[in-house]
């Protein structure tokens, strides 16, 4: 069996595949339980992200960004002069300025992607606050993991088979398997207390 | 004109540069801290599949190694626990592996798998992002060695306790029945994994609950295991939907001896009267000392959400509690007898011992003479 790459899956979690490629991956989606759950992965990090994205952090102040770009427009305007001299057409300067005020967008823009509030990696259900509900620990598709804001440490167990979950009130939870590379018993825990 | 170019596209691509965080290389992510006196070196570590992977403004990093850990002191190893913390991803937050079940003689080498994985933000500062060190190892005459944080030393004692039992009982039926009927033992508690139903949970622990704002009280049922040192007497949890909340106990100590520990299993179960086994309320109050003819409450915050399935949250409709561990104030042990296995509730809802995991995983690959020869080693 030929599995889909891991392109085509992120393609495919997003919507994002032709009917010829999506109607190819989900025929292989049904008989392919790993595949099915990279999916669901890439789907669940699509989530995750679109509910942080399209904000723009409060921090981003865009009279101060305009001034600047104003600004290194002029210094790019003043630095052709000096080195282009007196001999530019009438012309050539509009079309620095369009390049200088290009590469100064794409900058700045770039700036503010990387400055922008990151958006909270939540694997729990839609609507869920994680904020609101503290420590959560839970059991994923492939293993445990301890969820506190943003911050997410998981223990994977990849394909063991009869997965043993057991809670503690104190704020454990433990997982127990075979390990299928070492053949030995193994237990997992996460603690939040 | 061209030196500008020149320098804007530097400038960008500075920029972008700095926008992909440099992929770290796996050894430097970990941080493996064994005690200088530890019965238990790292012989090697195999970083080979850790990768990270940028996923818009967070940085996955899956963390994958295999330890070979070796026997360095006198006594055989019974089982191991390592701690792994990542204080930069989740301040507080902590996990181990427990490897139980082992014999491992002096001098002898094991494999530890950890495969971890991290989420956070892309921007946090440097340094390793992963500790492993040492909470314990138990030796066959259930000494013990290490710092003990995460309490592996009872996990551990409990787990070898409850191999021993198995192992007894298993050698039983083979001499006293022979290789068939180990056989069949083996095969019904197959058939038992394999109709476990499956349970997915999660545990709110110091939040609160967001899925329903209220509950109904639902009280214990309790199942009275044979030779149990502390009887239940009663509790209940708060129940709406698929979430408990808040349970509480009351028991007794009906042993001549002073109580420190105690755990109970929790079954659940759904409208249809499936029963799961969904966790255990351990009482671990370090002011405990229950004594004989005592009895003692204990309540617990925190919130069970329960699934029967991804996405299928499961309607708790009942209760049923049973004493699975007490720890007396010298330390030992006491754990249900096989025989409280004779009880088909427990049986069908409770996992196998690791010790009885292991062997029926050695009788699926390797068959029933290396069963058979396993069982005669002990």
């Amino acid at each position: 069996m030929r599995h889909p790459g891991e392109a085509l899956l992120s393609l495919y979690a997003g919507g994002d595949l032709g009917w010829l490629e999506r109607w190819r991956v989900q025929w292989h989606l049904g008989g392919c339980e790993d595949c099915r759950k990279e999916a669901e992965a890439f789907r669940a990090s699509r989530r995750a992200l679109l509910s942080g994205a399209g904000q723009t952090p409060a921090e981003v102040n865009w009279g101060r960004l305009a001034a600047e770009m104003r600004a290194n427009i002029q210094v790019g305007l003043a630095a052709g002069q000096c080195v282009g001299g007196a001999k530019a057409s009438p012309l050539v300067p509009g079309w620095r300025t369009a390049i200088a005020l290009a590469t100064v967008v794409v900058v700045t823009l770039a700036g503010v992607w990387l400055q922008r509030a990151r958006p909270p990696v939540a694997l729990a259900p839609p609507g869920e606050e994680a904020a609101a509900e503290g420590v959560v620990l839970e059991a994923t598709t492939d293993g445990i993991q301890l969820r506190e804001g943003s911050g997410v440490l998981a223990l994977r167990y990849g394909d063991a088979r009869d997965v043993t979950y057991t809670v503690s009130a104190r704020g454990t939870l433990r997982a127990r398997y075979v390990d299928q590379e070492t053949g030995q018993v193994t237990i997992s825990h996460v603690y939040a207390e | 004109m061209f030196t500008r170019s020149k320098l804007a596209a530097i400038a960008f691509g500075a920029c972008l540069a700095g926008a992909q965080e440099k992929a770290p290389e796996a050894r430097s992510l970990w941080k493996i801290d064994f005690p200088k006196d530890s019965p238990v070196s790292v012989v090697s570590a195999d970083w080979g599949e850790s990768r990270t992977t940028a996923r818009g403004s967070a940085m996955v990093l899956d963390l994958r190694t295999s330890l070979s850990l070796r026997n360095s002191g006198l006594r055989r190893i019974r089982g191991v626990t390592l701690q792994v913390l990542a204080q930069e991803v989740t301040p507080g937050g902590r996990a181990s592996v427990s490897v139980p079940a082992l014999h491992v003689a002096p001098g002898e080498t094991f494999p530890v798998r950890i495969d971890l994985r991290l989420l956070r933000p892309l921007l946090v500062g440097g340094g390793p992002l992963v500790e492993v060190s040492l909470d314990g190892v138990l030796f066959d005459d259930l000494s013990f060695f290490g710092p003990n944080r995460l309490n592996s030393r009872r996990s551990m004692t409990a787990w070898e306790l409850e191999a021993r039992r198995d192992r007894r009982h298993f050698k039983s039926v083979l001499e006293t029945e022979g290789e068939g009927a180990l056989q069949q033992v083996m095969l019904e508690s197959l058939a038992r994994q394999a109709q476990r139903p499956r349970l997915d949970v999660q545990v709110l622990h110091g939040g609160r609950a967001t899925n329903v704002p209220d509950g109904r009280p639902i009280q214990f049922a309790f199942l009275q295991l044979p030779g149990s040192p502390v009887e239940p007497l009663g509790g209940s949890a708060l129940v709406a939907g698929n979430e408990a909340r808040t349970p509480s106990l009351e028991v007794r100590n009906r042993s001549s001896r002073v109580v420190r520990y105690f755990e109970i299993g929790w079954l659940i179960q759904d409208a249809e009267g499936k029963e799961y086994l969904a966790g255990s309320v351990p009482v671990s109050d370090p002011n405990l000392r229950l004594r004989p003819g005592e009895n003692w409450r204990a309540l617990e915050a925190m919130t069970l959400r329960l699934a029967s399935a991804p996405g299928r949250p499961l309607s708790i409709a009942g209760m049923t509690g049973f004493v699975s561990q007490v720890e007396f104030s010298d330390g030992t042990l006491w754990v249900p007898p096989r025989s409280a296995l004779k009880d088909q509730r427990v049986a069908r809802a409770v996992a196998p011992s690791p010790e009885e995991q292991r062997l029926l995983e050695l009788y699926r690959k390797r068959g029933l003479s290396a069963l058979v020869e396993e069982v005669k080693k002990f």
